[in-house]
């Protein structure tokens, strides 16, 4: 199937520690809940891979299963109730055959994860300084002293004035953008070669999203790491990714680099979110376009393509069999019976 | 404004909140609403823009009574509303109503959605527990929804059909004006789209006149007849909406612009953007002047010291700047930075030896990211 193609382009390629070698490759990835109502499938065989010096992004609305992919990652979905298949190859080895230490060793080092809520990933009760400078007490056996000097030195690369007297100040003391800014220091101590940013900057406003947004692929750019940013704003997207992997209902419905996505999108859904979006850059219509109906329950995915109910170009083999991850071109695939041009 | 009484429907004079500080009210509260004045003309739909905390839910539910004012006036169809008591109130509640951000908190979860519907009904009068099943199904028809779905409770159904229940429950009670507080905000991106349409097709049936409060500025033109500004506590700007998005006036109007990332993309390569720095500031403490001429990449001396009216620049567009003061005139931004991003913008001319005295509260990333 599609990974196997993925693969062996990329054996071609670079080796795995220059930019464009492989650093992640997740393969068949399966997420399923068990639920009082029964099991639920989140995450339904999705392959993907993110190189080095890469910016990745997941696209997809909520329930399509973007959030538990990234949770599943650094093996922070819970075994009870939750039940995870599949390979998650980083640098080759596979996350899920590490022991409790070494996985530990990646978390925070070789890996980092920003969360959408700076107010709820902040312990409330240590100082910044403290909660910056611990993966470098953690991973790098620094002092208390040294890290908490360190810290200073982070909170200043993310523009956090006098940052000297701010790591004795508590995440209360920051304003919603600050603490993100806070998280993205907190991430980048380390030097890690992934930043996995779960809708980093939903919870902010305009203004400050774009703050945000523009550190972080600095900081990224600065440190040579790749990023895997998690969204449901394809203008963000389009402003920061590389390459884009669409999602719903649990599966990858199209990848492209983010140039193809948006001048040539092939995949219905994508289509119908790309209209359905009022645009700054567009003069307004009258009505936008609908994606009629709704996204399915994933305790009742119909049967096909999980798309078909609410696709306008259905035909009847859509309502009986999935469609698999084709290519269009060299970096362009799309999981859809018809044909996107006819 | 140039208009006359008779074409507002709800009218704003001077008006302000404040928030008290803790309980003592010994010093001066918050100014979520300062001297607004602000008109509604009946059958358009205003868009209300602004970040977290400037005001503009405040701003709303003051306009429906639902905040006492600390001053100044509220007018509804010309009767002075702003601190009549609830029984007198009574009337002008049943002209207008409130749709809410949160389709899950804004739906009582014990009641069916025909009875949440109906209540309102019952209440002002418009029906009698006998006769309300015929409308209430009128109303869900009307929204789109199923009318058997009547006896449904609120969690049975996704949040797009809830926000659909929140505003037939709004229109059960016939009102002229509706203000929807971020009614898109906490839906999903395909979803947004079809209540948008919903509320277009409603004000084309209707005649509503609507007062659309968010933090989008996308979806605030897809559906405003005008647009208006505010940045802690006051109306920056306002104007018709192809002038607010084609030719922005105000500074912090063309950074809002700015930040907003649009879903397109051209080239391979990633391009740096021009960033608005620093945060909005508490309105515990607002800077004085402007209270955008910290961040304000053109300040420049008056701004710190006088607080700029909100001043017709043209015709029914309005902007509180210093830089469009009669006496300033000569000294428009230049606007060529964003024209470049946005198709069908004519770029000013105008001296930039405003832009020039503060130079550093943009920043521009070098280059490509590679």
């Amino acid at each position: 199937m599609s990974t196997v193609d993925a693969t062996t382009a990329i054996d071609k390629g670079p080796p795995n520690d220059r930019p464009g070698g492989l650093l992640l490759d997740v393969r068949d990835l399966r997420i399923t809940f068990s639920t009082r109502q029964g099991d639920v499938n989140a995450v339904n065989g999705v392959s993907f891979d993110v190189r080095r010096g890469e910016i990745v992004a997941i696209v997809g609305e909520s329930g399509c299963g973007k959030s538990a992919t990234a949770l599943s990652l650094l093996r922070l979905i819970p075994e009870l109730p939750g039940r995870v298949t599949g390979q998650i190859l980083f640098e080759g080895d596979d996350l899920y055959k590490m022991s409790t230490a070494e996985i530990q060793a990646i978390r925070g080092d070789r890996i980092a994860m920003i969360f959408q809520e700076p107010m709820t990933s902040l312990n409330p009760v240590h100082t910044i300084g403290r909660q910056v400078g611990e993966p470098l007490r953690v991973h790098r056996g620094a002092s208390a002293d040294d890290a908490l000097a360190r810290a200073a030195e982070l909170l200043g690369g993310v523009n956090i004035s006098e940052p000297e007297i701010r790591i004795r100040n508590y995440p209360h003391q920051f304003s919603g953008g600050m603490r993100q800014r806070v998280t993205i220091a907190m991430g980048m101590g380390c030097k890690p070669d992934l930043i996995i940013a779960d809708e980093p900057t939903t919870a902010l406003d305009v203004t400050i999203q774009a703050q945000v947004l523009e550190l972080l692929c600095q900081q990224v750019d600065n440190n040579h790491s790749s990023m895997l940013i998690i969204t449901h704003n394809l203008g963000v997207v389009a402003q920061y990714a590389d390459r884009v992997f669409v999602m719903y209902a649990g599966r990858i419905v199209e990848s492209a680099m983010a140039h193809e996505l948006y001048s040539d999108p092939r995949h219905p859904y994508t289509m119908g979110l790309l209209s359905s979006v009022p645009r700054l850059d567009q003069r307004a219509t009258e009505r936008l376009a609908e994606i009629a109906g709704q996204p399915p329950d994933p305790l009742k995915l119909p049967p096909g393509c999980p798309f078909q109910p609410r696709c306008p170009r259905a035909i009847d083999r859509c309502r009986v069999e999935m469609p698999p991850l084709e290519a269009v071109s060299q970096t362009h695939k799309r999981a859809c019976w018809v044909d996107a041009h006819g | 404004m140039a208009d006359t009484n008779s074409g507002a429907l709800v009218e704003a004079e001077s008006l302000s909140v404040h928030f008290p500080r803790h309980r003592s009210a010994t010093r001066p509260g918050i100014a979520a609403v300062d001297r607004i004045d602000l008109k509604i003309h009946r059958g358009e739909i205003l868009g209300l823009v602004g970040e977290s905390g400037c005001g503009k839910s405040t701003l709303a539910r003051t306009l429906l009574g639902l905040i006492e004012p600390s001053g100044g006036v509220v007018r509804f169809g010309g009767d002075s509303i702003g601190n009549l008591p609830e029984r007198q109130m009574r009337p002008y509640r049943r002209r207008m109503q409130i749709v809410f951000q949160d389709p899950y908190s804004s739906l009582n979860p014990r009641m069916r959605i025909g009875e949440t519907i109906a209540e309102a009904m019952f209440i002002h009068g418009h029906a009698t527990k006998s006769d309300a099943a015929p409308l209430v199904a009128d109303l869900l028809k009307l929204v789109g929804l199923d009318p058997a779905m009547a006896g449904r409770f609120p969690h049975e159904f996704s949040g797009g059909q809830r926000q659909r229940i929140g505003i037939a429950r709004a229109l059960a009670v016939r009102p002229e004006f509706i203000a929807c507080d971020e009614p898109v905000s906490a839906l999903d991106v395909s979803i947004q789209a079809q209540i948008v349409n919903l509320l277009h097709d409603l004000r084309e049936k209707m005649g509503l006149t609507f007062l659309f409060v968010s933090h989008d500025l996308a979806v605030v033109r897809h559906i405003s007849d005008r647009v208006a500004i505010m940045y802690l506590g006051r109306i920056v700007e306002i104007a018709p909406k192809e002038r607010v998005y084609d030719e922005p006036l105000h500074p912090y109007t063309q950074a809002l612009l700015l930040a907003v990332p649009v879903p397109t993309r051209t080239s391979q390569k990633r391009s740096a953007r021009k960033v608005m720095q620093g945060e909005v500031p508490s309105p515990l403490n607002p800077p004085s002047g402007c209270h955008f001429h910290p961040r304000c990449p053109h300040a420049f001396a008056p701004c710190a010291l006088k607080q700029p009216p909100l001043r017709e620049v043209a015709t029914g567009h309005f902007v509180a700047c210093h830089l469009y003061e009669p006496q300033q005139r000569s000294a428009e931004p230049d606007h060529a930075e964003d024209s470049a991003r946005r198709e069908g913008q004519t770029p000013h001319g105008g001296g930039s030896q405003v832009m020039s005295t503060n130079p550093g509260q943009m920043i521009e990333r070098s280059g490509e990211y590679r």
